[in-house]
């Protein structure tokens, strides 16, 4: 029995009654009031048991079993940072991000969305590295979700090819959800892909089976970090849905192709609450000559 | 948005690496072209000459008021005037050995508008003038510098020489026709003159004048006849009053007064002594005579005054006309009448007058009025001629200066030289734009489209005009086989630039070693 299970059941004891806390409010806004609530109920009795805790998930961690672990050579060619890379400008920005993440939910685990304001890998590439940038550390584990169900990316930019994923889950009771986590081949990096099934996808992220799906993610390991890829906001509903099942979301801003205008749209579909704030990706480097190059 | 200076440098700078590949081919095509232009671009030789227009010459100061040295105010657009006129321009071609081939009169003109083209006439600072000729042949741009310049002096100082000849000329025609108006208008006013010798100015006046003095005479003998009448009347009415009022000085009176005398006398005696006393009887005596010398003249006064009656005179009692009041009015009513007689008779004489003045004033009228005229035209006509006079003079003296070369003169300053160095754009000029222009196009067009494209480009828009938090700028991340990529482009770029630059220093050496 999974953790979330264990916690809805205390829920219903302590209240006396026999309704879903997830139920008895409709609407976004009871929606994110009831994740937090159950994060809580969640959190409280890890401080109960928190060193405990802590010692198993850590020893968890160690023992996750990477088997198929890419080297730098291959990471560098799937565009992927790494912790010694050569170049590290870019992997430290992405550790800047990191560290402004975790101060932004004061050390808690959280599920972040990452969304673009235009279609285009930039946004799933920005999530991939956050990602890596998580796992880099050995105290933490990373789990990323791709939600673009029409355009799923991250599975090519990982190299990977999964049959099974998130609309396979979801659409199958039978499907557990050790199953649809895949390994990536950066260590203490997981995944959810897209999945085969891609029809009325609405209706996936509305259904209570994804949102106890993310409580349960959330509430498994607490160095947990959940990264939720999605489509870009001003073109897809899914995403809308999506913002309230998130803690918080990243606005990705490709360099010269989006206008203001256009960024001011993403923000105002995303909200001030929940945004966080914005990464301006895919800046052209300015070259510098260094003459090892003709070597 | 103004844009720290060196981060807009470092997005340009991104972004034309970014686009190196079309910057590239930009600045291959533009360099190449304008190698191309270069090497076909004709040379050019420019000769000039400079003039110096002299204005100032010792003469001047003597001469200031008297003479007008002709002067050129626009040295510049007077020169071209003279320069493009058929006449020089025909000389030029003629010493520059362009009608050597014979050419057609079409053909001449497009010559002579070429030439005219390449020619630049401009004032340089005072007084000098620069006349420059641009050809491809060096030695013909030297020809028709000097031949301009030479021809232009030339013609300059004829054309001075007849404007002023023509001056004087001119002057001179009219002074010998304002002298003879003039003497026709001295003769008609003589002849006027003769013929009316009352004819002088302000005539009328003193005959107005005259007229006025004779009406007041006439006026004044007019009152003063009817006060004489006046007097006369009242004279005459004195005199038939004075006659009543001196009866009692008639001769009978005398005697009534000489009896009652006697009388009062004899009363007096009469009481003393008797009347027989002699005293008494002479006194009675007396009184009987008197009295019968008293009845005589009544006697007499009534013959008389019947007698005056029938002959029809007044009667004046020989008393009253010794009465010295009425003398004296019967001499103030005679010299009365004399006055008026006086009076009458100045009056028809006044009147006379008057007539004569009247028919004179008529007469002058219209003969004051053509004397005037006449004078106003010989007066004007003296003044323009006086004028005239001193005029011709100052003409005479200005051809003298110009004959004599002394008003403005023009002398070359800088002769023509053979130009040696070719002048204006050279194949050095387009193959140095070429490599310019060729990165500053592409370049600026870059940065154009870097100020108007509304798409972010900068992080700090973001968070300035929208507000947002920017959490990180990641710039774009590339592998092995894209960093492969772009050092092979690169290399190719590298490889491009160097032959380009050996196109230009092969193009360049066959111009260099006169080849091409």
């Amino acid at each position: 029995m999974s953790k979330i299970e264990e916690a809805l059941k205390k829920a219903k004891q302590s209240r006396g009654d026999n309704v879903s806390p997830i139920r008895t409010v409709d609407g976004s806004s009871g929606m994110k009031s009831n994740l937090r609530e159950l994060a809580l109920a969640i959190s409280n009795k890890g401080v109960r048991s928190g060193i405990e805790d802590r010692r198993s998930s850590a020893k968890e961690i160690a023992l996750m079993d990477d088997d198929l672990v890419y080297d730098s050579k291959e990471l560098s060619e799937l565009k992927v940072i790494y912790s010694d890379m050569a170049d590290n400008k870019v992997a430290n920005t992405y550790r800047d991000l990191r560290t402004k993440l975790l101060n932004h939910s004061q050390g808690r685990n959280f599920v972040v969305m990452v969304t673009s304001c235009m279609f285009g890998q930039v946004s799933s590439s920005v999530t991939l590295n956050l990602s890596a940038a998580f796992s880099f550390d050995q105290s933490k584990t990373s789990l990323l979700i791709d939600c673009d169900l029409n355009n799923p990316k991250l599975d090519k930019l990982l190299g990977l090819d999964t049959n099974i994923g998130l609309t396979d889950y979801l659409e199958n009771e039978e499907v557990s959800i050790d199953s649809i986590l895949h390994k990536t081949g950066i260590k203490r990096l997981r995944m959810i892909p897209a999945g085969s099934s891609r029809e009325t996808v609405a209706e996936y992220f509305t259904s209570q089976r994804m949102k106890e799906m993310m409580i349960d993610l959330i509430s498994r390991y607490s160095d947990r970090f959940i990264f939720v890829d999605s489509a870009p906001i001003p073109e897809s509903a899914d995403t809308r849905i999506l913002v309230e099942l998130c803690d918080f979301v990243i606005l990705v801003v490709p360099y010269g192709r989006v206008t203001k205008n256009k960024i001011k749209e993403a923000a105002d579909a995303i909200g001030s609450d929940k945004l966080i704030g914005v990464v301006f990706a895919d800046v052209p480097k300015v070259p510098k000559f260094n003459f090892s190059w003709f070597d | 948005m103004l844009l720290p200076f060196e981060q807009l440098m470092f997005t340009l700078l991104g972004e034309c690496y970014a686009r190196r590949n079309t910057i590239f081919v930009i600045f291959v095509v533009i360099s190449l072209t304008l190698l191309g232009l270069g090497s076909v671009w004709p040379k050019n030789y420019t000769s000039f000459t400079i003039i110096h227009a002299d204005e100032t010459n010792i003469l001047e100061p003597l001469m200031q008021g008297t003479a007008e040295a002709t002067r050129t105010a626009d040295y510049a657009s007077n020169a071209r005037e003279i320069i493009f006129g058929e006449k020089i321009m025909d000389q030029i071609l003629k010493e520059s050995g362009w009608l050597d081939t014979n050419p057609t009169d079409v053909q001449m003109e497009t010559i002579k508008n070429e030439v005219k083209e390449r020619v630049a006439i401009h004032e340089i600072g005072d007084n000098l003038l620069k006349i420059e000729y641009r050809d491809r042949d060096p030695m013909r741009s030297f020809i028709v510098a000097k031949n301009m310049a030479d021809l232009f002096i030339q013609e300059g100082e004829r054309s001075k020489i007849e404007e002023s000849e023509a001056a004087y000329q001119f002057i001179e025609k009219q002074v010998s026709e304002y002298l003879e108006k003039l003497i026709v208008v001295e003769e008609k006013l003589r002849e006027f003159r003769s013929n009316n010798p009352d004819a002088r100015p302000g005539l009328e006046t003193e005959v107005s004048q005259r007229i006025n003095t004779l009406n007041d005479s006439l006026e004044q003998a007019s009152l003063q006849l009817k006060e004489s009448m006046i007097r006369l009347n009242s004279i005459k009415d004195q005199l038939s009053g004075e006659a009543a009022i001196t009866i009692s000085q008639s001769r009978e009176g005398q005697y009534r007064s000489k009896i009652a005398d006697l009388q009062a006398k004899l009363e007096s005696l009469r009481l003393d002594y008797k009347e027989t006393y002699p005293d008494i009887v002479r006194l009675n005596h007396q009184i009987e005579d008197l009295k019968q010398s008293m009845n005589i003249e009544i006697e007499r006064q009534k013959e008389a005054r019947l007698k005056a009656k029938n002959s029809g005179d007044t009667y004046v009692d020989e008393a009253i006309i010794i009465n010295p009041l009425y003398q004296q009015l019967r001499s103030d009513s005679s010299s009365t009448e004399t006055r008026i007689a006086t009076l009458r008779a100045r009056i028809s004489e006044l009147n006379k007058m008057l007539e004569t003045e009247y028919d004179r004033a008529r007469r002058i009228h219209g003969g004051e009025a053509e004397l005037s005229k006449l004078t106003r035209d010989y007066q004007v006509n003296q003044e323009i001629y006086q004028d005239l006079l001193r005029r011709r003079e100052r003409a005479r003296v200005s051809r003298s200066l110009d004959q004599e070369q002394q008003g403005l003169t023009f002398k070359i300053q800088e002769p023509a030289k053979v130009p040696v160095i070719p002048t204006g754009l050279r194949f050095l000029h387009f193959a140095i734009a070429g490599l310019c222009i060729g990165i500053a196009v592409p370049v600026g067009l870059i940065y154009i489209m870097l100020q108007i494209d509304p798409r972010v480009r900068f992080s700090n828009v973001i968070a300035s005009e929208l507000n947002l938090k920017v959490l990180a700028e990641i710039t774009h991340l590339s592998n092995k086989t894209e960093q492969q990529k772009e050092k092979q482009n690169l290399i190719y770029l590298g490889v491009g630039t160097v032959m380009l630059l050996i196109i230009y220093g092969y193009v360049g050496w066959l111009k260099f070693t006169g080849r091409f």
